[in-house]
C-alpha cells in the first residue's frame, strides 16, 4: 500500500477513527495498531506476514533473555546470537543471489565452476528496515538504554508499526517502546504539524519527485548514450532532487501519520544539500540510518578512538556496509565507498591548521556546499545506474557537447524548487503551524482537502513506488 | 494534576471534526476521481463494494458540476505538460511510473494510476470490444483449442519496409512494464549509436489490453506517437493481462471462453491499429515467469497473442523463451555462460527482465533493424542453444 493512494487514505482514516476511542484501553489500542500494521504489510503479500511476526517475536524473546541475564557473558552471548540470526535472515533474503553469483565469479579464477541453477528468494518488502529495528531492540536492551522490561506485544508493534514499516525512519527501541507504555493523550495531538508534514510529503513525492522521474531522470538513465552532456548533467542534478524528495517525502508522510496517531518519530532529513562537508551531510541525510550505523557499527568497530588510519578504516567499513545495505549490487558498494572516501578525505583536510580559519568564511561555506553537492551527485550516479558500465557511460557523456533536449521549463522549475526548498527557513514552517492553530477545525479540514485536490491535479497520472521500497 | 496542554496541539474531538469536513470536501471535489479509482480496482469483492458506493456518490454530486470542472482542468494541465516538453525531446508523453519492478505479480494487475485519481486522458477513440459501447465478439479459439496451440521457437522475419522519408527509420517501442523495465533501456542504448534509427517511446508500466477502463491503448497510443508514423514497432505487453474483467456488468473470469473471445478481439483491434500504416510489428512473447500460476496465465496469453498475430501479415510473433528460459523453457533467474560467468537475467520480482536478460536477445533485433531494406528475408537469429517452448 503506497502512501499517496486512495487505499492508504481510506485505511488511515479508518485506523484513526478506531484508534483514538481505543486509547482508553491501552492493550486494546496497541493490539489494534499491531493488527492494522499486519494488514498494511499483508496488502503487499500476506505470505510474508509470518516472517515479519517471526522476526519481531524472536527479537522480543531474545531481548527478554538479555534483560533477565545477570552475567555479562551470557548477555553478550544472547546479543550475538540474536544479531546473527537477524542478519542471517537479511542475508538469506537479500544477498543469496548476489553472494552465489560472486562466488562463482571468483571460482572462475581458480577453475571451471560447476553449472548451477541459481534462484534467489523473493525479497520481502521493507526487510532491511524491520531487521534493523529488530537489531536496534537487541542493542538498546543490551546497552541498557531501554530500562523498561520488554513486553512481547510492544516488541511486535515496535518492529511492525505501519508508518515506518516499509521505509523507515529507523526508530530506536529506546525512543519508541517507552511511548507504548501509555496511551497517546487524546487532548494533545499535533494535528497541524502532522497534516502539514503529510501535505509537504505529498508535494515532494507526487509533484516534484514523480515529475522529475518521468520527464527527466528515467529517460536519461535508460540510455545515456543517446544524450549529450547538458542533458546528462541536468538528469544527474534531477536525480539528486528526485531521491531527496522521494525519500524525505515518504518520511514526512510517515512522521505526519504517526503524529496524528499520537506518536513521535525522529527527524530523518534536515536540508541535506545545504551541508558544507561530508560529515555534516550524513548528519542531515537519512539521519536514522546514519546514526544507526554510527551507534551499532562504527562505534563497536572502535570509532575514532585509535588514530587516523584506524578511524579511516572504520569509516570505510561502515560506509561500504551502509552501501551494501541499500542493495545487493556492486554499484551500491561503490556509492558507499565514495562516501567513505569523502569522509576520510574530509577528516584529513579538516585537521590542517589553515583550514580551521578558512572554514569560517561565508565564501568558503558556499564553495564547500557547491563542491560537496557535486561530490554527492557523482556518487548518486552509481546509486541510480543499473550497472557499473552504465554509470561510467553517464560520466562519459558529460564531455559530449550538444543541446539540452530533455527538460522543459516546468521540469527545470521543479528541480530548482526542490533545491531551493532546502534553504527555506525553519521559522516559516513554525509560523504556518501557529497560524493554522488559529483556524477552526472545519476551516482546516476544508483547506487540507483543497490542497490535496490541487496536488492530485498537478501530479502526473500514476504514482511510482517510493525508491526506498526496494531496500 | 493533569499536564498542561501544548499550545500547538488539538484534542481528538477537534481532529474528528477536521477529518469529517475533510472527507466531505474531498468527496465533493473528487467524486469523479473516486469513481475512476473504483473502476480500476482489481475485479473482486473490494471492487464490488467500492464501485456502487463511488457510482452513487458521483451520480448524486454530478449536478453540482464540480467533476466537469475537474476534468477540464486535468485536460488543460495535460495539454500544458505536452506543450512544455521540448520539441527535440527523444520521447513522447509515455511515462514509466512503475519502473521499479513489483515484488508481487498480482500487484502488477492494479496499475499505478489506480493509486491516485487522475485519469490517463480525456481523448476519444474507437472503443475496445467488450466495453460499454462495443459488443463482445465471438471467439475463434476456445479453452480446449487454446491449450492445443504450439508456440514456435523461432520466427522468420520479413524484409524491413521501405522508409517513409530520407530521415532516420522510426522504431516504436510499445508495451507495459515488460517493455519499460529492462527491454526498452537495452534497445534504446543499442539504437543510440545508430543515427539511422530513431526510437519512439510508447510504453507505460501497469497497463495492458484486458482492462481498457484502466488504460485504454486505443486512446493512448496515438497520443503517445503524437502524429509520428513508425515503420517498425516492437511490442512487449501482456504481463498484467492474466486477470478477469467486466463486460456488460458480467464478470468474465480469466481463461474462460468468453474471456478469450473478448481478449482476442481487443488484441486484434490493437494490432490492427499498430499496423494500419503498414508498420512491421515484432510482438515479443512473455518470458517464463517465476510464480507458477502467473507463468501458466502468461502461457495462455502467449497462445492467444500468437494466434492473433499470426493472422496479421504485417505482424510477427517472436518467442523470447529460447533466450531467457532454461533448457526446458522454464524460468531461470541467472544465466551461466560456458566460461562459468553468471549474470542476473531477471529482476528480483521474477517477472521483469533485467538489462542483462534483455541483452540476450536485443542484439538480434538490432541486427535486424540495422539490416538493409532490400533482402528477401532476415531471420531472427536462433539462440545458440534452442530449447523447447512449453
Amino acid at each position: 500500500m503506497l502512501f499517496p493512494t486512495v487505499e492508504y487514505a481510506l485505511f488511515f482514516l479508518l485506523t484513526l477513527g478506531i484508534a483514538w476511542p481505543l486509547t482508553r484501553w491501552l492493550a486494546w489500542h496497541n493490539g489494534f495498531l499491531l493488527l492494522v500494521s499486519y494488514v498494511f504489510y499483508g496488502f503487499w503479500n500476506w505470505a510474508y506476514v509470518p516472517l515479519l511476526f517471526g522476526i519481531s517475536l524472536f527479537a522480543g524473546l531474545v531481548a527478554q533473555r538479555i534483560q533477565r541475564s545477570t552475567q555479562a557473558v551470557v548477555r553478550k552471548a544472547w546479543l550475538v546470537f540474536g544479531v546473527i540470526v537477524c542478519l542471517a535472515v537479511l542475508v538469506y533474503y537479500k544477498y543469496t543471489g548476489f553472494l552465489l553469483q560472486n562466488l562463482l565469479e571468483l571460482w572462475r579464477h581458480v577453475g571451471k565452476p560447476p553449472a548451477l541453477q541459481l534462484e534467489s528468494p523473493l525479497l520481502p518488502l521493507g526487510i532491511s528496515f524491520f531487521v534493523f529495528h529488530a537489531i536496534s531492540l537487541l542493542g538498546d536492551v543490551y546497552r541498557e538504554k531501554l530500562k523498561e522490561p520488554v513486553r512481547i506485544p510492544d516488541a511486535l508493534l515496535y518492529v511492525a508499526f505501519f508508518p515506518q514499516l516499509i521505509a523507515g525512519p529507523i526508530l530506536r527501541a529506546s525512543d519508541f517502546i517507552p511511548q507504548l507504555a501509555k496511551s497517546p493523550d487524546p487532548q494533545a495531538i499535533f494535528v497541524n504539524r502532522g497534516l502539514m508534514l503529510i501535505v509537504i510529503g505529498l508535494v515532494k513525492k507526487v509533484i516534484i519527485s514523480n515529475q522529475l522521474a518521468v520527464a527527466l531522470v528515467d529517460p536519461a538513465f535508460a540510455a545515456p548514450q543517446a544524450l549529450a552532456g547538458p542533458d546528462m548533467l541536468l538528469a544527474v542534478y534531477g536525480y539528486a532532487v528526485q531521491i531527496y524528495c522521494d525519500f524525505s517525502g515518504y518520511t514526512d508522510i510517515a512522521i505526519g501519520c504517526a503524529l496524528l496517531l499520537g506518536y513521535r518519530f525522529p527527524d530523518n532529513f534536515n536540508r541535506p544539500y545545504t551541508a558544507t562537508d561530508p560529515q555534516d551531510f550524513w548528519r542531515r541525510w537519512h539521519i536514522s540510518l546514519s546514526s544507526w550505523l554510527r551507534d551499532y557499527l562504527y562505534i563497536p568497530l572502535g570509532g575514532s578512538h585509535g588514530g587516523r588510519w584506524f578511524t579511516s578504516r572504520n569509516l570505510m567499513i561502515t560506509m561500504l556496509l551502509g552501501g551494501l545495505w541499500h542493495g545487493a549490487s556492486w554499484t551500491f558498494v561503490i556509492w558507499g565507498g565514495l562516501h567513505g572516501g569523502y569522509l576520510m578525505v574530509h577528516r584529513l583536510w579538516a585537521a590542517l591548521p589553515w583550514f580551521t580559519r578558512l572554514r569560517t568564511s561565508i565564501a568558503w561555506r558556499w564553495i564547500a556546499r557547491l563542491l560537496l553537492f557535486h561530490a554527492v551527485c557523482a556518487a548518486w550516479v552509481f546509486f541510480r545506474a543499473p550497472s557499473l558500465q552504465q554509470a561510467l557511460d553517464v560520466f562519459a557523456r558529460f564531455s559530449v557537447s550538444g543541446p539540452l533536449t530533455l527538460a522543459g521549463g516546468s521540469v527545470v522549475a521543479l528541480l530548482l524548487l526542490g533545491l531551493a526548498g532546502q534553504y527555506a527557513p525553519a521559522r516559516w514552517h513554525d509560523a504556518l503551524e501557529r497560524e493554522f492553530c488559529r483556524w477552526s477545525a472545519p476551516m482546516r479540514g476544508t483547506a487540507f482537502a483543497t490542497v490535496l485536490f490541487a496536488i492530485e491535479l498537478l501530479g502526473p497520472s500514476g504514482v511510482a513506488p517510493f525508491i526506498y521500497f526496494q531496500f | 494534576m493533569t499536564e498542561p496542554r501544548h499550545p500547538l496541539t488539538d484534542s481528538s474531538r477537534s481532529l474528528g471534526w477536521l477529518l469529517s469536513v475533510f472527507v466531505l470536501v474531498i468527496a465533493l471535489f473528487e467524486s469523479g476521481g473516486l469513481r475512476v479509482w473504483a473502476q480500476r480496482l482489481e475485479i473482486g469483492p473490494w471492487r464490488s463494494i467500492a464501485l456502487p458506493v463511488a457510482d452513487t456518490l458521483h451520480a448524486s454530486l454530478a449536478p453540482l458540476g464540480i467533476d466537469g470542472l475537474r476534468q477540464r482542468t486535468l485536460a488543460n494541465l495535460q495539454k500544458l505538460r505536452r506543450n512544455d516538453a521540448p520539441a527535440t525531446a527523444p520521447t513522447t508523453v509515455a511515462a514509466t511510473c512503475a519502473a521499479t519492478p513489483s515484488a508481487n505479480p498480482w500487484t502488477l494487475i492494479t496499475p499505478p494510476a489506480s493509486s491516485f485519481l487522475t485519469p490517463f486522458s480525456a481523448h476519444t477513440a474507437t472503443p475496445m470490444p467488450g466495453t460499454a459501447s462495443a459488443p463482445a465478439p465471438a471467439s475463434s479459439i476456445d479453452t480446449s483449442a487454446l491449450s492445443a496451440i504450439t508456440l514456435p521457437l523461432t520466427t522468420e522475419l520479413p524484409p524491413l519496409p521501405a522508409k517513409h522519408s530520407d530521415g532516420p527509420r522510426l522504431v516504436a517501442l510499445v508495451g507495459d512494464s515488460m517493455m519499460s523495465v529492462g527491454l526498452s533501456a537495452t534497445l534504446l542504448r543499442g539504437m543510440a549509436g545508430h543515427p539511422e534509427l530513431k526510437p519512439l517511446r510508447a510504453f507505460r508500466s501497469g497497463t495492458g489490453l484486458s482492462r481498457p477502463e484502466v488504460f485504454d491503448w486505443m486512446h493512448e497510443y496515438p497520443v503517445m506517437l503524437d502524429g509520428q508514423r513508425p515503420e517498425v514497432i516492437i511490442v512487449a505487453i501482456g504481463a498484467n493481462d492474466g486477470q478477469g474483467f467486466v463486460v456488460d456488468g458480467k464478470v468474465l473470469a480469466f481463461g474462460t471462453d468468453e474471456w478469450i473471445a473478448v481478449y482476442e478481439a481487443r488484441l486484434t483491434q490493437f494490432l490492427d491499429m499498430l499496423t494500419r500504416d503498414g508498420a512491421r510489428v515484432i510482438w515479443a512473447s512473455m518470458p517464463p515467469m517465476r510464480n507458477a500460476k502467473h507463468n501458466q496465465r502468461m502461457l495462455d496469453i502467449n497462445r492467444i497473442a500468437y494466434q492473433v498475430v499470426s493472422q496479421n501479415p504485417h505482424a510477427y510473433w517472436w518467442n523470447i523463451t529460447p533466450y531467457v528460459g532454461d533448457p526446458d523453457g522454464q524460468f531461470r533467474e541467472f544465466a551461466q555462460e560456458q566460461d562459468g560467468s553468471v549474470t542476473r537475467i531477471r529482476a528480483t520480482d521474477g517477472i521483469h527482465l533485467s538489462d542483462q536478460g534483455a541483452a540476450l536477445f536485443t542484439p538480434t533485433l538490432l541486427h535486424w533493424l540495422e539490416s538493409s531494406a532490400e533482402p528477401a528475408s532476415a531471420d531472427i537469429h536462433r539462440p545458440s542453444n534452442p530449447v523447447a517452448s512449453p
